[in-house]
């Protein structure tokens, strides 16, 4: 796997980070997945993911604008580095690989 | 989700685990565990407080209180000698478990059958 | 929509925590922080406060109780389910109830020892009632099948008087069984005269608990016999049947089956022979006999079938017991067989049945063997006692809510502090519980000295042995548990219902609802005091009028001696009568065979009217000896009297009263009275020779009546002899007779009865009743006096601060006194207002009972309430003098 290892439930963080591209904080992207993919999502998963990704340097992490709604307290803006995005293209090449290494007939299930 | 029981019977040695690097509180271990279980384990904290006050009576671990920058207060736990111990003989437990099953999962178990 | 405010949501949810059971304060601070951080995070993740506390609040799990839980499991080992999760949780927090309940009673000795003591004498004093009670009404149940035991009687109408009888004809029992297959047994018995004697060679027992009874006895009571077989015991004449007390007196032993013992009662003496031992049938019966002589030792086969010659006569029914459809049956056996039998004596007869158990409480019928039980005096004692405990748990009612000042602050601190409005009930409850306990133990403990006075007045011995026995001490303790909670009840609700924050700011007042309360509760038992006090001072002027009643005759100066039986001795009967007559203060001497003391009822009697026709009234009659008249201190007003120089055969005297009633005022003294039969014909005229002044003997409920007296100067023995004397000189001249008694009677004792005395004593019934009523009156004064002591300490206390106030501003000790006599002084005015009038309906009535009787006066209400007027402002004056001498320093500092 190499130094661009990432796990599934990773790779859909990353991604959806990647999607809400200016927007992706904590609350965001798990409600983002769980509305596109339909599966729920634990905040403590998310949030683990979240660590590790951020650890892994495919993820950067900083603090927004403070609201009154939150008594002051600034939330965390999530953003794909480009190592993350080299990730993201080196599981989208291999998976590519994959798919056109299958024969036609493979999926003929009649 | 895990096991009920499973949860419970491991409660102890992974607050005891985590203890041993280091002293900490309530939430972080919570969310240690999160972090270590791949978010699998999310203790509530009608679980873990309770359990960790029997323990420090029990005098596994003890405890103080730590006023925070922000004026905070936080109780932080630290693991005692007979923590220490009591860690030792679980993991001694556990690890036995754990070979055992890992020996079960893998590619040819030595099994006497039938 | 209103802004989220995180603070007060976090001081929310911390407050629901601790409300919570077994969250220590610790916990909640250390949850606190963790739901701050928790929310942190979420706030990191873009969530609202509002969301964040949400999320992060459901982490504890509520309801709070499920954290609790926690908690408990992980700090108890086994499967025991925490306290607040216990089913009956109130009574499982009891015993720390308890605990803090005896801390708060000791704290509070004074009030505790008002109420302790006032609930402990009210339960003592009823319960001994109840035993009494209980003990009157157990009468003739100890009987096997005493359901089932009917006693048949005879209700006669004869010449319009109706007048049941406790025994009937010998044949109506066994024609009962005979006709009626539901009568499964039937036993009769009789006492023979008025006393029979059964002698051993060496011991003689003169008894009237010696009855004759048939062969069926033991079928119907289920007396057991120690030796003799009860089917054949009684079927042979000359038998006899006696208890094992007996048999212990005449052998010394029980087994005396085949002995023989000597019977005398209206028959001469004879032998009997003893067939059976019998355990005694105790003293719970209205039939306590000691002895049954076999039914054929006395009498006859023909005296069986006479409807006339009487027995007491008791049937038992089958199991189904159906009285009623054998009463129904009656008239139809009355038509076969009594009214025959009536119609020969002009009366009617109906049969009735009386069941066993009730009768040692109901009314005596005629020829009862026994005097009876009174269901009345029972009902008023269960009264009685009903009330005591209504007076006692009123006061503690009082004095709890009395004191809800004190408790307030307590109850204010404990809901602030977390406890819930049942857990301070249960508190409540179990002080009340706690003391009414403490109360049931002091009863106990002074009922045992009172156990020999109680044994006086019932005439039942009650030994502290007997008294606390298990049963005993549980009913006791049981009754005083429940009057706890009964009177811990509406005090619990009440104290619990104050708010933290109307107490905590000061701003509670003693809640005019419970002032109410109080102060009614107070009156009623101002009331209830004057009242009893008031009857009391009644029955005791109404006793001392009836006793101080010019009776028309003497009766300080009279005397009463018994002729003896003895015909050596009743020949000298006329020559002491000679010589105690000249005696220098002895007015007269008499033999006669009534007494002054007894109760004679008038009857209707027919004399000549001044017109020649006959008239008839009721009087009364005497029959008296020569110089009766004269002894008793009465007079004649009109002829002579009794003359022992003329023949008097066909000669009475009455009295003036008869001459009014009989029309003969005015009229020269020319009367006859008609002596009648039985079937009312005139069977001789008789003349009146003289008038006597109007007296009166025996009871003075009524007025003097219309009376007549017969001559009979016969010297019969048992009967009376009257020496009428000079009162103030009754001692020298008692001392005088005496030589001349022994001389004439040797060996007989000089006994005498005071006629005076005897008088006195009829009016046993009043003070009996005035002494019932005493003491119910000083339980019953205590318990208010306690319950204003408690209600004027409570007050004082209430007012303390503004009585310290007025003090530094310069009030004197007289007008604080008077400030707080009023409260009281008024509350004894309602109470006086209500008193009067029930107390004078209460007195009238019972009044109404004695044809001559007091005329109500104002003066023992005036007397009652003075005296509670007295005792409150003593009370009052203690604490209102230590209120108003307190440095008032002390008082204002005291916040």
């Amino acid at each position: 796997m190499g130094k661009y290892a990432i796990g599934e439930f990773e790779e859909v963080v990353l991604l959806t980070v990647a999607v809400l591209y200016e927007n992706a904080y904590g609350i965001a992207i798990k409600e983002d997945i769980e509305q596109r993919l339909k599966r729920k999502v634990s905040v403590g998963a998310m949030r683990t993911a979240l660590k590790r990704l951020e650890k892994k340097e495919f993820l950067t992490s900083e603090f927004g604008e403070a609201t009154a709604v939150r008594g002051g307290k600034r939330k965390r803006y999530f953003k794909v580095t480009p190592y993350g995005k080299k990730a993201l293209e080196k599981v989208m090449s291999d998976r590519q690989k994959l798919w056109e290494a299958i024969p036609s007939m493979a999926f003929d299930f009649k | 989700m895990a096991y009920k029981t499973l949860v419970a019977a491991s409660t102890k040695p992974l607050i005891l685990s985590i203890l041993a690097h280091g002293k900490s509180y309530g939430y972080q271990i919570i969310k240690n565990v999160e972090n270590l279980s791949d978010g699998e384990l999310s203790w509530t904290d009608a679980m873990l407080y309770p359990v960790l006050h029997r323990m420090e009576s029990d005098g596994l671990i003890q405890s103080e209180w730590v006023i925070q920058e922000n004026g905070r207060k936080r109780k932080y736990y630290t693991i005692t000698n007979k923590g220490r111990e009591e860690r030792e003989v679980t993991r001694v437990q556990w690890m036995n478990v754990n070979t055992a099953l890992n020996l079960l999962w893998g590619s040819n178990p030595q099994l006497e059958l039938g | 929509m209103k802004a989220f405010d995180l603070e007060k949501a976090i001081g929310q949810w911390r407050k629901s925590l601790q409300k919570q059971q077994g969250l220590e304060p610790g916990f909640i601070e250390e949850l606190e922080a963790n739901l701050r951080d928790r929310m942190e995070d979420y706030l990191e993740d873009g969530l609202t406060e509002q969301e964040a506390f949400r999320l992060a609040g459901e982490k504890t799990m509520p309801p709070a109780e499920h954290l609790a839980d926690e908690y408990y499991k992980a700090r108890t080992p086994g499967n025991k389910k925490p306290p607040w999760r216990r089913k009956a949780s109130l009574l499982s927090k009891m015993p720390m109830h308890f605990k803090i309940g005896v801390r708060n009673l000791n704290k509070r000795r004074v009030y505790s020892v008002l109420n302790v003591s006032g609930l402990a004498v009210s339960i003592c004093a009823s319960f001994l009632i109840w035993l009494y009670v209980q003990e009157q009404e157990s009468y003739d149940r100890h009987y096997a099948n005493a359901d089932r035991i009917y006693r048949v009687i005879f209700d006669v109408d004869y010449e319009d008087v109706k007048a049941p009888q406790a025994d009937v004809g010998q044949p109506v029992g066994p024609t009962l069984k005979a006709d009626y297959p539901e009568v499964v047994e039937v036993a009769r018995l009789r006492r023979i005269g008025g006393t029979n004697t059964l002698a051993s060679p060496d011991n003689s027992i003169e008894s009237v608990d010696f009855f004759v009874a048939d062969d069926q006895f033991f079928n119907v009571f289920s007396a057991e016999l120690s030796s003799g077989n009860p089917e054949t015991a009684l079927t042979q004449p000359n038998t006899v049947v006696i208890s094992e007390e007996l048999a212990m007196k005449f052998f010394g032993r029980t087994d005396v089956v085949g002995h023989t013992l000597k019977y005398s009662g209206l028959r001469p003496p004879m032998d009997v022979m003893i067939t059976g031992v019998m355990k005694d049938l105790g003293e719970h019966t209205h039939l306590p006999l000691k002895a049954l002589i076999s039914y054929g030792t006395y009498f006859l086969e023909s005296d069986l079938s006479n409807w006339l010659r009487k027995s007491y006569t008791y049937i038992m029914l089958d199991e189904h017991n159906d009285i009623e459809s054998l009463r129904a049956k009656i008239p139809d056996f009355n038509k076969r067989y009594l009214d025959e039998v009536f119609e020969k004596i002009h009366a009617r007869g109906n049969l009735l049945f009386q069941p066993l158990t009730s009768i040692y409480l109901d009314e005596d019928y005629l020829g009862e063997p026994y005097p009876h039980g009174n269901r009345q005096n029972l009902q008023i004692l269960t009264a009685v006692m009903v009330f005591l405990l209504v007076m006692a748990c009123i006061n503690y009612v009082n004095l709890a809510t009395a004191r809800s000042v004190d408790r307030a602050v307590e109850v204010g601190l404990r809901k602030t502090l977390g406890s819930s409005r049942l857990s301070l009930f249960g508190q409540f409850m179990a002080e009340a519980v706690l003391l009414a306990l403490g109360s049931g133990l002091l009863a106990i403990l002074i009922a045992l000295p009172v156990l020999p006075y109680y044994s006086q007045v019932t005439g039942s011995l009650l030994t502290p042995q007997s008294f606390l026995t298990l049963k005993n001490i549980g009913a006791i303790l049981f009754v005083s548990v429940v009057i706890g909670f009964i009177s811990g009840t509406y005090p619990s609700v009440y104290l619990t219902s104050f708010t933290p924050k109307s107490i905590l700011k000061g701003r509670f007042a003693t809640g005019k609802q419970g002032a109410l309360l109080r102060k009614s509760l107070i009156i009623t038992q101002y009331v209830l005091s004057s009242v009893l006090i008031t009857w009391i001072l009644i029955v005791t002027s109404q006793i001392n009028y009836m006793k101080n009643k010019e009776v028309g005759f003497d009766k300080e100066g009279l005397i009463q001696m018994t002729i003896p039986d003895d015909l050596a001795a009743m020949k000298n009967v006329d020559a002491f009568i000679r010589r105690v007559n000249e005696l220098p203060h002895v007015r007269a001497a008499a033999k006669t065979l009534s007494d002054l003391s007894g109760y004679y009822p008038g009857g209707a009697q027919r004399m000549e009217g001044p017109d020649g026709l006959p008239v008839s009234t009721n009087m009364s009659a005497m029959t008296i000896g020569y110089d009766f008249i004269n002894t008793i201190g009465a007079s004649i007003v009109e002829g002579r009297g009794f003359d022992r120089t003329l023949p008097e055969e066909k000669s009475v005297l009455i009295n003036e009263a008869a001459v009014a009633a009989y029309g003969w005022e005015g009229h020269e003294l020319e009367v006859k009275y008609l002596g009648l039969d039985r079937q009312g014909k005139v069977t001789g005229k008789w003349k009146v020779v003289g008038v006597v002044s109007d007296f009166k003997p025996g009871e003075s409920y009524v007025e003097k009546g219309p009376m007549i007296f017969y001559l009979d100067n016969r010297t019969i023995p048992e009967s009376n002899l009257l020496i009428g004397m000079d009162s103030e000189h009754m001692e020298a001249t008692l001392l005088e007779i005496i030589p001349i008694w022994e001389e004439h009677f040797h060996i007989f004792p000089f006994e005498i009865e005071l006629i005076k005395e005897k008088l006195d004593a009829l009016y046993w019934r009043e003070e009996t009743f005035r002494n019932l009523l005493t003491t119910v009156s000083v339980i019953i004064v205590f318990i208010t006096s306690l319950g204003i002591i408690g209600l004027i300490s409570f007050t004082t206390e209430v007012r303390k601060k503004e009585l310290a106030l007025r003090k530094v501003v310069g009030a004197s000790v007289k007008t604080i006194m008077s400030l707080l006599s009023r409260q009281f002084v008024m509350l004894l005015m309602v109470a006086s207002l209500i008193a009067v009038p029930l107390g004078y309906y209460i007195t009238d009535q019972w009044l109404m009972n004695f044809p001559l009787h007091i005329n109500f006066s104002i003066w023992p209400f005036v007397l009652t309430l003075g005296c509670c007027l007295i005792f409150t402002v003593l009370a009052l004056s203690y604490h209102a003098f230590h209120a108003a001498k307190a440095n008032p320093v002390e008082a204002l500092r005291s916040e």
